[in-house]
Parts: C-alpha cells; sequence; structure tokens
C-alpha cells in the first residue's frame, strides 16, 4: 500500500508541489536547529579560547539569581495573597529541579553540545520569569510554584552544567581555574540579582503595586540578552586540538587520568560516591551558617541588624571570590590536596570560632568565617576539575550532573542540623549567644567525614575505562 | 601578533560581563560598610516638586 501510494507520488510529483515547498519552508524554518548544534560551534583554526570563560560566566551569573529570590518573598507574598512560607517554596522547588535536571540532561547536554544547552537553559529559565510575572497578573501561587520553580528550576540545571564540558576540554592546562571561573559567575548572579531586583522594584512601585511584576519582566528581558550573548559566544574546540606547548603527560600525575569513563559507567565507582561525600559534607558545612549568616552575628556579639546585614554582603564576596581563588590554587596543588585544605582549614576555624565569642573578638570572628565560606564556594568550583582528574572529559559535564544531586541533599540537611541544634540548645536554656558553640563543632564532624571520603579517593580501575 | 581590531572585541566580551560583576560586588561591598564602622552613603532624596 505504501508502495503503491510512494509511487503514485512520484509519477505525480507535479501535483505535490506545495507539499515540497512546505517541506522547504520547514528546513529553512529548522535552521536555528542546525546553528546550535555541536557541530556548528566547532571552533575555527586560531580562535581564542579565553572567549569561552565569558560565554559561561554570562549565562552562570544569569542563573545565579536563584540565591537572589528571596527579596521578592515579601513583595510577592504581598501580590498573590500568600504566606512567605508559599513563596519560598518556589525557591526551594528551583533548587531540587536544578539537581533533578542536572542529573536527568547530564547526557543529553553532552550529545547536544553547549549552545543548544543555553539555548534550552535560557528558554526555560527566562520562561520561568514570564510565567512568575504572569502569576502575579493571574494572582496565581501555582503558576508561579510551576513557572519559576518547575521550569525554571530545569533552566538551572541546564544552564549551570552547561559550559562544564566544554571549559575543561579548552583549559585542560588549566581545568580548576577555568571551570572556576564560571562557576564563580553563578556566584557572581547572586550579588546581582537581588539589588537588581531592588532597584527595579523601587523604580516600578507605584500605589498598591509592589513593582514585582514588571521587575520580573524587565529581569527576564536583561538575562535573556545575556543568556543568549552565552550561547552565541560559546565554541568547542576542534576533536584534536590542544593548547599551543602542551602536551598531555601520561601517568605524570597519578590522581588524574587520561583516560575516560562514560557517565553510565562513572555513578557505579567508589570515587563517584566518595566524591558525592566529599561536595555534600563541604556543602553542609557552609550553607547552614550562609544561611543564618545575620542572626549568628547577631546574637553571638549583639550587633544591629544592620551590621548582620553587612556581614551577609562580605560573606557574599568571598562565596564568590573563593570559588575562583581555590580553585586556581588547585590547578598547582592537585585536587586531593585542596580539599584536604578546605577539610582540615575548615575543622581548624570553625573550632576557633566559639573562642572569637569568648573573647569578644568580632574581627576575627568576621574574618574566619569569611575563610570558611569561601572554602564553601570552593568545593562547588572545584569540583568539574576534581572529577575531570577522576573520569576524563569524554561524559565529566553529565557525570557533574549527577554528582550535583549531592548539593540539593546539602541544601536540606545543612540548615535543618544546625536549625535543629541550635533550637534544641536554646530551649534546653543555654543562651542564644553560647547557642551556636555547639553547632561549629557540628560542622567540623561533618568537615570530619569529608575529609575521611577524600582521603579514600583513588584512581578510578581501569576496568571502568571507555575502550578506545 | 593579535589585530587591534580583535583585541578591542575580546576586550569589549570580557568588559560584557566584568560590568555587571562589578556592580554587583560594589553594591555587596555598600551593604558590608556597616560591618565596619563605616555609615553607608545615603541615597539621593527625589527632588522636592
Amino acid at each position: 500500500m505504501v508502495n503503491i501510494l510512494s509511487d503514485y507520488c512520484k509519477r505525480n510529483w507535479i501535483f505535490f508541489a506545495p507539499v515540497r515547498e512546505i517541506r522547504q519552508t520547514r528546513t529553512k524554518f529548522l535552521m536555528p536547529a542546525s546553528f546550535l548544534s555541536r557541530e556548528a560551534t566547532i571552533a575555527p583554526s586560531g580562535f581564542n579560547r579565553w572567549l569561552v570563560p565569558p560565554a559561561a560566566i554570562a549565562v552562570h551569573m544569569c542563573i545565579g539569581q536563584v540565591y537572589g529570590f528571596s527579596v521578592f518573598n515579601k513583595p510577592l507574598a504581598a501580590e498573590l495573597g500568600a504566606g512567605i512560607t508559599q513563596i519560598q517554596l518556589a525557591y526551594s522547588i528551583a533548587l531540587v529541579m536544578l539537581g533533578l535536571s542536572a542529573a536527568v540532561f547530564g547526557k543529553w547536554v553532552e550529545r547536544s553540545g553547549p549552545r543548544k544547552t543555553m539555548f534550552a537553559s535560557w528558554l526555560c529559565f527566562c520562561g520561568g520569569l514570564l510565567l512568575s510575572a504572569l502569576a502575579v497578573q493571574f494572582k496565581s501561587l501555582p503558576l508561579l510554584l510551576a513557572g519559576y520553580g518547575v521550569l525554571g528550576g530545569i533552566g538551572l540545571g541546564l544552564g549551570y552544567i552547561s559550559p562544564v564540558s566544554t571549559l575543561v576540554k579548552w583549559f585542560p592546562d588549566r581545568p580548576g581555574m577555568a571551570t572556576g571561573m564560571a562557576i564563580m559567575g553563578f556566584g557572581g548572579g547572586a550579588l546581582i540579582g537581588a539589588p537588581l531586583a531592588q532597584e527595579l522594584m523601587k523604580h516600578f512601585a507605584a500605589g498598591g503595586d509592589t513593582g514585582a511584576m514588571r521587575a520580573l519582566l524587565t529581569m527576564a528581558g536583561i538575562y535573556s540578552f545575556f543568556m543568549l550573548f552565552g550561547a552565541f559566544l560559546i565554541r568547542v574546540p576542534a576533536k584534536d586540538w590542544k593548547p599551543s606547548g602542551w602536551e598531555p603527560q601520561e601517568h605524570a600525575k597519578p590522581m588524574v587520568t587520561n583516560a575516560n569513563v562514560a557517565v553510565d559507567t562513572a555513578w557505579k565507582t567508589p570515587q563517584f560516591w566518595l566524591l558525592w561525600v566529599v561536595l555534600c559534607m563541604n556543602v553542609s558545612a557552609g550553607i547552614g551558617i550562609l544561611g543564618r549568616a545575620s542572626d549568628i552575628l547577631q546574637d553571638m556579639f549583639s550587633v544591629s541588624v544592620a551590621i548582620g546585614a553587612g556581614f551577609t554582603g562580605l560573606l557574599s564576596i568571598f562565596n564568590m571570590g573563593g570559588r575562583f581563588v581555590w580553585s586556581s590554587v588547585s590547578d598547582i596543588t592537585g585536587r586531593k590536596r585542596v580539599y584536604c585544605i578546605y577539610f582540615i582549614l575548615g575543622i581548624v576555624l570553625y573550632a576557633l570560632l566559639p573562642w572569637t565569642q569568648n573573647t569578644g573578638n568580632r574581627v576575627l570572628f568576621v574574618a574566619l568565617t569569611a575563610i570558611i565560606i569561601s572554602m564553601y564556594g570552593a568545593g562547588f568550583a572545584t569540583i568539574p576539575a576534581y572529577l575531570r582528574d577522576m573520569f576524563g572529559t569524554y561524559q565529566v559535564g553529565a557525570i557533574h550532573g549527577r554528582l550535583i544531586t549531592s548539593w540539593s541533599m546539602a541544601a536540606v540537611i545543612g540548615p535543618m542540623l544546625i536549625n535543629g541544634l541550635y533550637d534544641s540548645r536554646v530551649k534546653a536554656g543555654v543562651p542564644k549567644a553560647e547557642a551556636y558553640n555547639g553547632t561549629f563543632f557540628l560542622m567540623c564532624g561533618l568537615l570530619a567525614l569529608g575529609l575521611i571520603a577524600n582521603l579514600l579517593v583513588k584512581p578510578v580501575d581501569s576496568k571502568y575505562h571507555v575502550k578506545a | 601578533m593579535h589585530h587591534p581590531s580583535r583585541i578591542s572585541r575580546n576586550l569589549l566580551i570580557w568588559l560584557l560581563v566584568a560590568v555587571p560583576l562589578g556592580w554587583g560586588i560594589t553594591k555587596s561591598v555598600q551593604k558590608s560598610l556597616p560591618l565596619f564602622g563605616v555609615e553607608p552613603a545615603p541615597a539621593p532624596s527625589a527632588p522636592k516638586k
């Protein structure tokens, strides 16, 4: 039957000219798809690899806005007639979706290349902001949760892992520095997102209107520009490209492999789960403090709310700077050693915090906490290079995507532990100023667990390697 | 030897991401001033109509 139809069409092709035209139009319409493909992003000879980090930073500094979402809590609660806890749910859903989408779409990201992924990330993230604006218009909380939480969260996950694989391929000589720059952009996004939203809402507010809707629309426009700029700028290196004067050194460093491990195999190795614990413990130890920084300083040193907020601002800068600085240091020291530094130094500094409170040394407390938070940020930034060292460049982006689930876990257990222990100590009659001391020692315990996991990391067995 | 126009294009590309990041850092530094006992500069008041 199909053959008869096919023959008839061939003989009477003239009657099917419109169909052919439609097909041609479709091809034209689909042109952007080929522009977005991995093949279309292969860099020409002589391309400057230093143009790749700005592309990655552009995307990361947009999606980093999620950390500044809390400035929308009160305006959105007022606009939607909801509680702040309900609005915060959008933020929590977005972070959960970040981890899930990075884990689920990792292989697709490796197949599709960075440009298509960044483009998809833009569609989801800025689409999420637009849906959030619509949610304000229609006073719909479910639309906010679906828009910012689910759709925006998928955009976060895709955007977060999109440049990782590309960067480590462009900078095989300095993978820590390269991924550190991109992930520093994510930290920087938090510094931009919150004040930008505040300035925009202040500008658009009028009468009973908080200005949240127009602020969200404007942010969608601004972020669209930067994310598309990143997507168009990004390039992948040609297959056999390497930096001039650089040669891969076979077995020169025992903890850096020249072999490759596929994503589906990687997560069956003990190294994957040890690194999962390493990231989870490092993040848990930092996130619990970062989330309550202002309260901690106010309770421990009886300072004003403004000074507490200033402390949070300072920590944000160290969180961002640590991502680049420590990650670059890891290229010199090696990844295992630098994580040992994060854990051992972290344990020492956390153990010293109660002493700074006893002696009333606020400056020292601030300095020690700033270093701790710099290593918290560094944990995120150094892990892609650690994965590259263990599993090679083949599917490092997808492996990174699966490892990010440890971040989602840490986002839950970190605050739960610190808040739970603090509340129980206050209930037990411990003065507020001293109630945090127990939590600091708990953080030492988490870091000690991370240290043990890191010390157990050994090169991946060759039976897991992809056969050439 | 890189062409001057290529250098300025690369510089422009880096500036495009450095400027927003710099703005974010400046805002955070301003926010952290009270921590060091420095009062942040008051926001310019709206002109009287």
